[in-house]
């Protein structure tokens, strides 16, 4: 158990954990505020 | 002091060179205003992910004869669109560099810095990413105190 504990923490892992996260966090934020890119930035939606 | 020249001379130069003032780009209208991006905007599959970006583009920004939003660099007064972006941008990369150095700094002080390497010290990483949080003033603070390049001396050069 503890070996596979440290096959977790190897580095490619790690980065496909962080990977995922950053996707799942940015498919989020463009559901809450679709259009946030080309300076519609901090701008509440009509 | 070699330091300070070169930050006095880009300075002097930043506001020295004056570009010349250009005329209003006047191709760009508002978008609300723009027979084609209307066009486009009536054709876009009613959805969700088309209905809000295109009400907020209409509302906020210019566009082109093709209908497209753009960002425009030559007005003043628009500025904060591409800067925002810009600095997001440099703040994120530098984000990404700086916790990175500062855990190969501290891995360095461990008795096993390759293992770490290999396999992420999960609360040393925190740790690091929690000072990549604030790279821009860490990164001020280390070239002012001389630390953030290495000595002359410590760098090789090969022999010629």
């Amino acid at each position: 158990m503890s070996y596979f504990g440290k096959y977790l923490t190897s580095a490619p892992v790690i980065s496909l954990i962080t990977l995922v996260a950053i996707s799942v966090f940015l498919i989020a934020l463009n559901y809450y505020y679709p259009g946030l890119q080309y300076g519609t930035y901090f701008k509440p939606l009509p | 002091m070699k330091r300070w020249f070169g930050l006095i001379l880009a300075i002097a130069l930043w506001f020295s060179l004056v570009p010349n003032a250009l005329a209003a780009n006047t191709t760009l209208v508002p978008c609300k205003d723009s027979s084609a991006f209307l066009n486009r905007q009536k054709k876009a599959p009613d959805s969700y992910y088309f209905r809000q970006p295109y009400q907020a583009y209409s509302e906020y920004l210019v566009c082109g004869e093709d209908g497209l939003p753009h960002l425009p660099l030559d007005r003043l007064d628009r500025a904060v669109d591409v800067a925002i972006p810009i600095g997001l941008f440099l703040y994120i990369a530098g984000f990404i560099g700086w916790s990175g150095r500062s855990y190969l700094i501290a891995a360095r002080k461990t008795s096993n810095p390759e293992e770490k390497e290999i396999f992420i010290d999960i609360g040393l990483a925190i740790q690091s990413l929690a000072k990549g949080l604030f790279w821009p003033v860490a990164a001020l603070n280390e070239l002012i105190s001389g630390k953030l390049t290495s000595k002359e001396k410590d760098i090789y050069v090969s022999p010629r």
